[in-house]
């Protein structure tokens, strides 16, 4: 059993249910033990940053702080959370100004920052704690003839990721653990428009846009991502894209702990395909019911 | 000590330099209230001949026996001054300098704290030269053999310069063939002289030189002595050919069945096990390749021993080490092309129609493997090429510096692309530097030609094509810098206008050589822009681009310069050596050869009759490693006595 | 023509006091950031070496004051293969946070800007009810709806 910091950040929470409940699920059969790190706060969030950068650093510094004390590897699923908090981590430790600034602050909370602590993204942890071979000889139900679109976004590679920013594999090695074919995507890590959906709706559909077309035109059945906002904007704004840009597009977008769940042979209904909103019923009608079988076998 | 030191001080204002913010007022008239001080003066610039001839004068005149300079660093000026001393009678070694001005006037804003600080400077001075002794600096005959290591442009011209005065020497080249980077190329800018017509002459000139011993497949594997008389051992790799006796006939070759990519045609040709790298090669002698060699991995084949008529072909061939002894060394290895594969975006190696600049150098070429036709990969002829500048160059994520060669490169190939074919030609730079002679008219000669210039850097190169026009080419995006918009440029080839970078093995070359490197990676030279030849060891040089990235021009003239020196010093015929030296007190010598183990010249050496250790002192160079360690404190650094030294440290101290 | 009044010297040495801003000095315009930029593919107006450009001639009202800064999707892009390694979207952010505390926004829209994670979060929520409580049918346009209703002040700035 590998023992981990677990931060589930507010999406997980909210609107990326799914992606909690499954990470949850499939962290038992991968041996991981995922701690909720206690009294854990808001990770200071991109748009926050924008307009009060000493706030947020503070913010998350508040997390990382807290996590320090429990001497285990801070880890988190969602991209944003992981970015900023990764980021408020080597600014305090670049700029010693900073660091003291934010020293004193949290010392008013009766807390302290030393800046120890390793943010990892969910993904690298398993891609190298958990391993690629430990994950494929617990898959009972393969995803085989799946066509899975790997989607990486910005913040799992950039500014500070642990996979080539222009070209990354690990997600792709993943996919085809489970038996599923990851297909090619050129966009794999290009922006999604991320909170600019919210100010900037029409730029933002541009980019989705363009990210549905090259995994539809790419043969892909489903996109696989690794980041709530990602996930919202391919899945909940793919109607409006569909009406702006006068397209078609039906392509489930789901976390990839969910399609790791459902490799594990966890029951679907456990990994939350409910509150996606494309339903990926009908593209994983086949494995559905394998994993119910494998199940109740 | 002989007589009662008689001291003179000269505080120098260099200008403004150091007057500006020392007192030299105060400073002058405090030396002068120094012990055994018997003058003390101040000249504007005591570098000069005026300022010279003042210390002179006061030595003769005076009879000083010690004098104190306090002006700049002793590596501007130490030996202009010991110089001035020598010339009035003095030994160099009764001279010290005292630095106030890299190390206090312009270090310090303070005036107040400055002059202070130049006080302590001059009393350490004094205090320490009072202790002084007149050393002998001996001179040992320098041998005039040279070694030249590398055989490209560089080594080749440094080679023929020096065998051209009738000296010898020894030139060591790695590869089966001389003739380096530069052999490969088609055409040189800017006069487009074809750079095999012009090269081959001489390298058939360093073949037949009687003065000249060619080594090539060959390597230096150890380098010991010093300036004037170094000992080098040179590694003769097995060809398996026997040079004597072959006679260049190519028919091992020609019926040789196993094939590799070829080196020589940068990966896009192919050359055969046993080969000659290129028609042109000298020695015209061919080599096998053990890695792609059959025989060699299952003991069969043997083609190339049954068509052999001279019976050259020696399996049995084993690598030779030889010895030589020379007097100088010129270093020439040359340059690294940088791999581009790293940069994901540009799709080298994930697209076969994506090459570099060498490679096309070679596709160019009529003696390459498309017989000097440039086209796609399957053979169809271009509608379009881009070329990419600063691949890796000028790019803090590869190499920051500027590589100097690329943008002209870059036009040339624009040159005999629409010279070869009907393509579109674009240049996508970042600025142009076409700084050498006759290199901007060669850039307004190219732009007349039509080639396009695109102002910015390529964000990628892509096959995902957004419509008709587009399908089946290869997309480059770029911002047009000038036009402010970004643009998508579809193009059939795109060329790849790589760095030059330092030899993957340039860390344990500068250590086999006893030589540094600067930041980048390169050889350093003594100083960059009035010693740009010479090391900081003696007797070494660096020449062509494994000291910088260079073009022809300048590696000519650069190694043209590295032969000068050679020469310069071969025909005094004799080097001084350094006079600081260790010696040891044989009545305190314990015999226990801790030192001998730990001299790195190997200049220590065992007395079994009176169990002492004894230095070498044309070998001894004053490291001081010996004195450090001998737990007797039996040995004496001349030059740096304990008296001295705590001398020193009191005047700065007090 | 543009003229160039109120040219503020100081500006580009305060942005690379900022953390993430030292290297802005450096930047050779080469464009690269501009060339790979998702948002200037889009919206050609936004133009990252512009913008850099802009900051070293001392620009600061025009900067400062322009919606252009509230582009970025801070996706790093731009970052990632930058030659002269500016740190474009740390320069960005302070761009942002210089802009609020001069005032050249309005107090209420450095608010919603703050607030945009919890409006997404919300809206996102009411989305996947709708979904779960099986009104797909009416989902099409409802995000648009609930964002503009959600976000008014966002598009006027000052």
């Amino acid at each position: 059993m590998k023992y981990y910091s677990y931060f589930p950040g507010c999406s997980l929470e909210a609107t990326a249910v799914a992606y909690g409940l499954s990470t949850k699920a499939i962290s038992g059969p991968l041996e991981m033990e995922l701690i909720e790190l206690e009294d854990w706060n808001c990770c200071g969030s991109t748009p926050y940053s924008s307009t009060e950068d000493l706030e947020a650093i503070c913010i998350a510094a508040r997390n990382l702080a807290l996590a320090e004390k429990t001497g285990l590897d801070l880890v988190t699923p969602c991209s944003s959370c992981y970015c900023t908090l990764s980021r408020a981590n080597s600014q305090l430790r670049e700029y010693p100004e900073l660091r003291d600034k934010v020293r004193e602050i949290l010392a008013a909370a009766g807390l302290e920052y030393k800046g120890q602590v390793r943010v990892r993204h969910l993904a690298e942890v398993l891609f190298n704690d958990i391993g690629l071979e430990f994950i494929k000889s617990k898959v009972v139900n393969p995803l085989s003839g799946l066509k899975v679109a790997p989607y990486y976004g910005c913040q799992l590679v950039r500014p500070t990721g642990f996979d080539d920013p222009e070209n990354p594999q690990s997600l792709d090695l993943l996919i085809a653990t489970l038996g599923a074919e990851a297909t090619p995507f050129p966009l794999k890590s290009r922006c999604c428009g991320g909170s600019l959906i919210i100010p900037e709706m029409d730029l933002a559909l541009g980019l989705i846009h363009q990210l549905l077309e090259s995994a539809t035109t790419n043969g892909a059945q489903c996109v696989a991502t690794v980041c709530p906002l990602c996930q919202t904007n391919l899945d909940a704004y793919q109607g409006i894209v569909n009406s702006k840009f006068k397209t078609r597009y039906d392509l489930p977008v789901l976390f990839f702990t969910q399609l790791l769940g459902l490799a594990l042979g966890i029951a679907p209904k456990e990994l939350g395909f409910d509150k996606n909103i494309i339903s990926a019923e009908r593209v994983l009608a086949p494995f559905t019911t394998a994993a119910r079988s494998v199940r109740e076998t | 000590m002989e007589d009662k030191p008689r001291i003179g001080v000269y505080v120098c204002h260099c200008g403004t330099n150091i007057s500006a913010t020392v007192d030299i007022d105060t400073v002058t008239s405090y030396a002068r209230s120094l012990d055994s001080v018997v003058v003390a003066k101040d000249y504007r610039f005591m570098c000069s001949d005026p300022g010279q001839d003042l210390i002179k004068q006061d030595i003769r005149e005076l009879g000083l026996n010690r004098v104190v300079v306090a002006s700049c660093s002793p590596l501007m000026h130490e030996a202009t001054f010991r110089r001035v001393c020598e010339e009035a009678g003095l030994n160099r070694y009764l001279f010290q300098m005292a630095n106030i001005r890299e190390h206090c006037s312009w270090v310090t804003e303070n005036g107040k704290e400055a002059t202070e600080k130049a006080k302590a400077l001059i009393n350490a001075a004094v205090r320490r030269v009072f202790y002084q002794e007149a050393l002998e600096i001996p001179e040992i005959p320098v041998n005039p053999n040279t070694l030249i290591v590398g055989g490209g442009i560089a080594g080749i011209q440094a080679a023929l310069e020096i065998a051209n005065s009738g000296n010898k020497v020894y030139l060591v080249e790695r590869e089966p063939s001389i003739g380096g980077h530069m052999i490969q190329l088609d055409k040189t800018f800017p006069t487009l002289d074809c750079s095999a017509c012009i090269m081959t002459p001489k390298m058939s000139d360093v073949g037949s030189h009687p003065d000249i011993e060619l080594m090539s497949y060959s390597e230096v594997e150890e380098v010991s002595g010093y300036v004037g008389n170094f000992k080098v051992r040179v590694r003769k790799k097995a060809r398996y050919v026997d040079e004597k006796k072959c006679t260049s006939c190519g028919v091992c070759q020609e019926k040789c069945p196993w094939k590799a990519p070829s080196e020589f045609d940068a990966g896009i040709g192919e050359r055969k096990a046993i080969y000659i790298p290129f028609p042109q090669a000298v020695p015209n002698i061919p080599v096998i390749d053990t890695e792609t060699c059959v025989y060699f991995k299952t003991g069969k084949c043997r083609a190339c021993e049954k068509f052999c008529e001279a019976k050259a072909i020696d399996f049995e061939q084993k690598d030779q080490y030889i010895e030589l002894e020379v007097g100088n060394i010129i270093v020439a290895t040359g340059y690294d092309v940088f791999d581009p594969s790293p940069i994901i975006q540009y799709g080298y190696g994930r697209y076969d129609n994506v090459i570099t600049g060498i490679e096309f150098e070679r596709m160019c070429n009529a003696t390459g493997p498309t017989g000097g036709n440039i086209v796609l990969k399957g053979g169809s002829a271009p509608e379009s090429i881009a070329i990419i500048h600063c691949v890796g160059s000028r790019d803090e994520h590869y190499h920051a510096y500027c590589s100097r060669v690329c943008c002209m490169y870059a036009l040339k190939f624009a040159h005999l692309i629409k010279e070869k074919t009907d393509a579109e030609v674009y240049q996508m730079y970042i600025d142009m530097r076409c700084f050498g002679k006759a290199y901007e008219e060669f850039y307004q000669r190219i732009a007349e030609e039509g080639v396009k210039f695109v102002r910015g850097k390529v964000s990628e190169v892509t096959d995902q094509a957004i419509n008709e026009e587009e399908k089946g080419k290869l997309i480059l995006v770029v911002e047009d810098t000038l036009l402010g918009s970004v643009i998508r440029v579809p193009v059939d080839i795109v060329i790849l206008a790589t760095a030059i970078e330092a030899r993957s093995d340039a860390e344990q070359v500068a250590r086999l050589f006893s030589i540094s490197r600067s930041a980048d990676g390169f050889f350093l030279e003594r100083h960059p822009k009035l010693d740009p030849v010479a090391t900081m060891t003696d007797g070494i040089q660096v020449v062509g681009c494994c000291q910088g990235p260079k073009d022809i021009p300048d590696t000519v003239a650069q190694a043209s310069a590295g032969a000068a020196r050679v020469l310069a010093m071969i025909s005094k015929g004799k080097v001084e050596l350094e006079g600081i030296t260790a010696v040891v007190d044989e009545e305190q010598c314990s015999g226990c050869k801790t030192c001998i183990s730990l001299c790195p010249f190997n200049a220590i050496s065992f007395d079994e009759e009176k169990k002492v250790s004894r230095i070498n002192e044309a070998l001894c160079k004053g490291c001081g490693t010996c004195v450090a360690a001998c737990p007797s404190e039996a040995i004496t650094q001349r030059h740096f006595t304990t008296e001295q030294i705590m001398a020193e440290l009191e005047g700065v101290l007090v | 023509m543009i003229t160039l009044n109120n040219l503020d010297t100081k500006f580009k040495y305060e942005v690379a006091e900022e953390p993430g801003g030292e290297n802005i000095k450096l930047c050779f315009a080469c464009g690269l950031c501009t060339a790979g930029c998702p948002v200037s593919e889009i919206d050609p107006e936004y133009n990252p070496r512009r913008i850099i450009h802009m900051v070293l001639l001392g620009m600061r009202e025009e900067v400062l004051s322009s919606n252009l800064i509230w582009l970025c999707s801070l996706c790093y892009t731009c970052q990632a293969h930058c030659p002269q390694n500016v740190n474009f979207a740390d320069v960005m952010k302070a761009l942002r946070n210089m802009a609020v505390r001069e005032g050249y926004v309005h107090p209420s829209f450095a608010n919603r800007i703050k607030d945009i994670d919890t409006f997404s979060q919300r809206l996102r929520h009411q989305m996947v009810s709708s979904v779960v409580d099986r009104k797909s049918e009416e989902m099409e346009l409802e995000p648009a709806k609930l964002a503009e209703e959600a976000l008014k002040g966002l598009k006027t700035k000052v």
